[in-house]
């Protein structure tokens, strides 16, 4: 998806004062923080064109200077391996979907491990531009032990460079006068010096890309042919391929293996850079992390831990949501009284806006208190440096499957909440088991599942089988996901997308406080992603729901039902006027039959007519049928559609007496079952199973979209219903046999 | 041949071979774990999960089949 399609205009570049600054650096090295300190408000986020590669972009002014920040992907170096370090360096290189060569390159390195995170401000060089170093996390390094010799460093760089805090906003300011310096002065980083071989290497490749015009962007462009393990070449260009061998043979017998010759070369050019310059002159113990260490990732003490952890973000994202869930909930049913009220002259725009429009809304926000408490503590977690050490733990038990410890974060947060939980998989580099992760979380089961178990399991389970029964059953269909999920994850990795593991390296960072701003503004760009994302097509889905529902609207139904109605209580000496007077008890019975006789009588209660012969199997009649298309676009909206089928009116919850008596009592009134009751215990449980595996979750269809393609996400669902028919027949079946 | 996989937990070590599988070779040089560095093995996760690795460039956790990988000589 393009920036484009998310609703953010394209980049500014056509602000001739505004110049491009890019920020480059490894994982944990703080970049985000200055990122949002040099941005502020001023950001936006979106993907870059064709992946989902978050692509993140501000504006700001360094003084009188206008510019626009570039955030890359974390990159530990660009010889790219993963889809990320691919996009820092296309964005670094110039790219005709992304834009040109930034003007300035600021790269972030962590003060404590300058040897190692140098690597990627090194490659950079070869550009030519002008660069910045930020030495981030210098209050972390000096507390270590490391003394700099910054003047040295410049001198020895040639270009600014820059100790800062960013996530206390210190040595911003300074940093932005660096830019600023380094731009009007065109400081660029001093050349390395390789050896011959290498030298005449990179210019043989050079030689061959005479399309570039500028020299520092030929030069960056020869080394990644020449160093990357993937080189990115135009797999028709056989001509290069020539010259890449050629190249690399001349490497060779300078007596350097060509696979790895450039960090073999660039790091002892490194530690001559520091040597003298940068000094651990205090070796100060460390044992306060390892410590932590020891509690935190013991092979038991570390998984209680973890599940305790785990257990709470459960909880708070399943209880803590509730209030405020409840609140959007009273909310939203209080604005559609407000409207109807305000539009009872034209009903069918009342009820348009009152049962479509509104309660679309509605049904969009009641996500948004979920995943802002998902994003926070998982944001917490991973910023504090736990969610590296969770998936350490975790790894082995998800290995198996072809996933790693990475996806266990997404997985369980599928429990409370798929939406959330598929953006959750963000963190995960590899994009083979990021897909994955991402079609298997819809089988955890979430949390507005639950309404239909409680209600299934209330009325027919726990009666005749006892609380034990009831809490088992309960376990069971959340036991159902990762049963079906992991071995599905199986199938996918090693018979669909059939990607080799790619070598688990999971880089452990040391711990670290998080920062009130930081956390603040991924979950205010989760949110906001949601609404724009999800929310528009959730929408649409609700108002098509709502439309099905309501047309065709004859208007023989309201005659009919009167007749009928005043017919039948006419015997209990109850006259018309009392009958269809709102006021009386028998109002409510009126208007809810009339209700009821509108839904069969609409498209989608044909539909679920003609379609029941479907479910026959799994033992659902057609007013099943109706609430199970009906809750295609959002599952919780059965409760409410089997509350208007069986005339008690919208208003039914899971655990209203009404509801469940009425189901308890509904016979079969056609076919060879006429006069049999509907429900049994198999029916029952087969709806369950039915909610259990089907994605009736238009949100979850369109963050799945969004973050995949929609091949990915209707397959998914179209997989996803038919498996769900299937065992929703086979438990029917099977319960019928045994019971 | 001595590998990162057969280190016991405490025990240090040099790097003398990276691996002859590209991509994690390639990653554990871009993470500062190439030739010469010197290393220490600390906690195995639970059911023979990923080793952790600690250098001066980085803390870092490796499956078991990754770590065979790579090769080691032991400091004296």
């Amino acid at each position: 998806m393009s920036l484009e399609a998310v609703g953010v205009s394209p980049p500014i570049s056509g602000d001739a004062a505004s110049i491009r600054v890019a920020l480059v650096g490894q994982p944990n090295v703080g970049k985000t923080s200055i990122f949002n300190r040099l941005t502020g408000m001023r950001q936006r986020v979106g993907n870059y064109p064709g992946v989902t590669v978050e692509r993140k972009e501000g504006t700001g002014h360094l003084g009188s200077q206008a510019f626009t920040l570039l955030d890359l992907p974390g990159t530990y170096s660009l010889n790219a391996l993963s889809m990320d370090e691919h996009i820092s360096v296309r964005v670094l290189a110039g790219h005709p979907d992304i834009g040109p060569t930034p003007d300035v390159i600021v790269c972030v390195v962590d003060a404590g491990k300058l040897e190692r995170s140098l690597l990627p401000a090194l490659q950079c060089a070869a550009l030519g531009r002008p660069m910045v170093l930020a030495l981030n996390f210098f209050d972390e390094a000096t507390a270590g032990g490391w003394t700099f010799d910054l003047a040295g460093l410049e001198q020895e760089l040639g270009i600014p460079v820059v100790p800062t805090i960013a996530h206390r906003s210190r040595g911003i300011d300074q940093l932005k006068s660096a830019i600023i310096k380094s731009h009007q002065q065109q400081l660029v980083m001093r050349p390395i010096t390789w050896p011959d071989s290498v030298r005449e290497a990179v210019a043989m490749v050079s030689a061959a890309l005479p399309h570039i015009a500028d020299d520092g962007v030929r030069k960056f462009h020869a080394q990644r042919l020449l160093f990357d393990s993937l080189p990115q070449t135009d797999p028709h260009d056989l001509a290069i391929k020539d010259v890449l061998a050629q190249a690399h043979r001349r490497i060779l017998a300078g007596g350097n293996a060509p696979s790895n010759a450039e960090p073999v070369l660039l790091f002892p050019r490194i530690r001559s850079l520091l040597a003298g310059r940068v000094v651990k002159s205090a070796q100060l113990s460390t044992r306060w992390t390892d410590r932590l260490d020891s509690l935190l990732i013991h092979p038991f003490l570390g998984l209680v831990i973890f599940a305790a952890l785990m257990f709470g973000i459960f909880h708070s994202v399943y209880s803590g949501a509730a209030p405020l869930m409840d609140l959007i909930e009273a909310g939203t049913l209080r604005i559609q009284e407000f409207t109807a009220g305000f539009l009872e002259s034209t009903p069918m725009l009342q009820s348009l806006v009152a049962d479509g429009i509104v309660a679309g809304i509605g049904s969009v926000l009641i996500f948004l208190p979920q995943i802002l408490i998902l994003t926070l503590l998982i944001a917490l977690l991973e910023d504090c440096g736990y969610l590296a050490r969770a998936a350490f733990l975790i790894d082995r038990a998800l290995s198996w499957s072809g996933l790693s410890g990475k996806s266990f974060v997404p997985l369980m947060s599928g429990f409370a909440c798929a939406i959330p939980a598929i953006m959750a998989a963000r963190t995960i580099e590899d994009p083979k088991s990021r897909l994955t992760t991402i079609l298997i979380t819809p089988w955890m089961s979430c949390s507005a599942r639950l309404p239909v178990y409680v209600l299934m399991i209330g009325a027919f389970i726990e009666p005749a089988y006892g609380a034990t029964a009831a809490a088992a059953v309960l376990f069971a269909m959340h036991l159902l996901g990762p049963v079906l999920g992991l071995p599905a994850a199986w199938i996918l990795q090693n018979k669909i997308l059939r990607s080799p593991s790619p070598p688990f390296v999971l880089e452990i960072p040391p711990y670290r406080r998080p920062t009130f701003r930081d956390t603040y503004w991924r979950i205010w760009h989760r949110a906001r992603r949601f609404i724009t994302d999800a929310g528009t097509v959730i929408l649409t889905m609700a108002i098509i729901i709502w439309a099905l529902l309501y047309f065709p609207r004859p208007d023989t139904v309201e005659q009919e039902t009167r007749s009928r109605l005043i017919e039948e209580y006419r015997a209990q000496g109850v006259t018309e006027e009392v009958l269809l007077d709102n006021e009386s008890p028998y109002g409510g019975i009126y208007q809810a039959q009339l209700a009821s006789a509108y839904v069969e009588q609409s498209y989608l209660g044909r539909a679920g007519r003609w379609i029941q012969p479907v479910f026959e199997p799994a033992g659902f009649d057609w007013k099943i049928t109706v609430g199970i298309l009906a809750s295609f676009p959002a599952r919780e909206v059965i409760i409410a559609t089997l509350g208007i089928i069986y005339n008690l009116g919208a208003d039914e919850d899971e655990e209203s007496p009404g509801l469940r008596g009425r189901l308890a009592n509904e016979v079969w009134t056609t076919g060879p079952r006429a006069g049999e009751p509907v429900f049994t215990v198999p029916t029952a449980v087969a709806v369950m199973v039915f909610f259990a595996i089907c994605m009736q979750c238009g949100a979850t269809i369109a963050i799945m979209t969004a973050e995949t393609n929609w091949r990915w996400a209707w397959g998914t669902f179209a997989f996803m219903t038919l498996l769900a028919w299937l065992a929703a027949v086979f438990t029917y079946q099977g319960l019928s046999w045994i019971l | 041949m001595n590998t990162l996989a057969r280190m016991s937990r405490g025990q240090k070590a040099s790097i003398s071979s990276c691996s002859n599988h590209p991509a994690l070779a390639q990653r554990l040089m871009s993470m500062g774990i190439l030739p010469g560095q010197s290393i220490e093995r600390h906690q195995q996760a639970p059911l023979a999960g990923p080793i952790k690795i600690h250098s001066s460039a980085s803390v870092i956790a490796l499956r078991t089949c990754d770590a065979a990988s790579v090769e080691v000589t032991h400091e004296s």
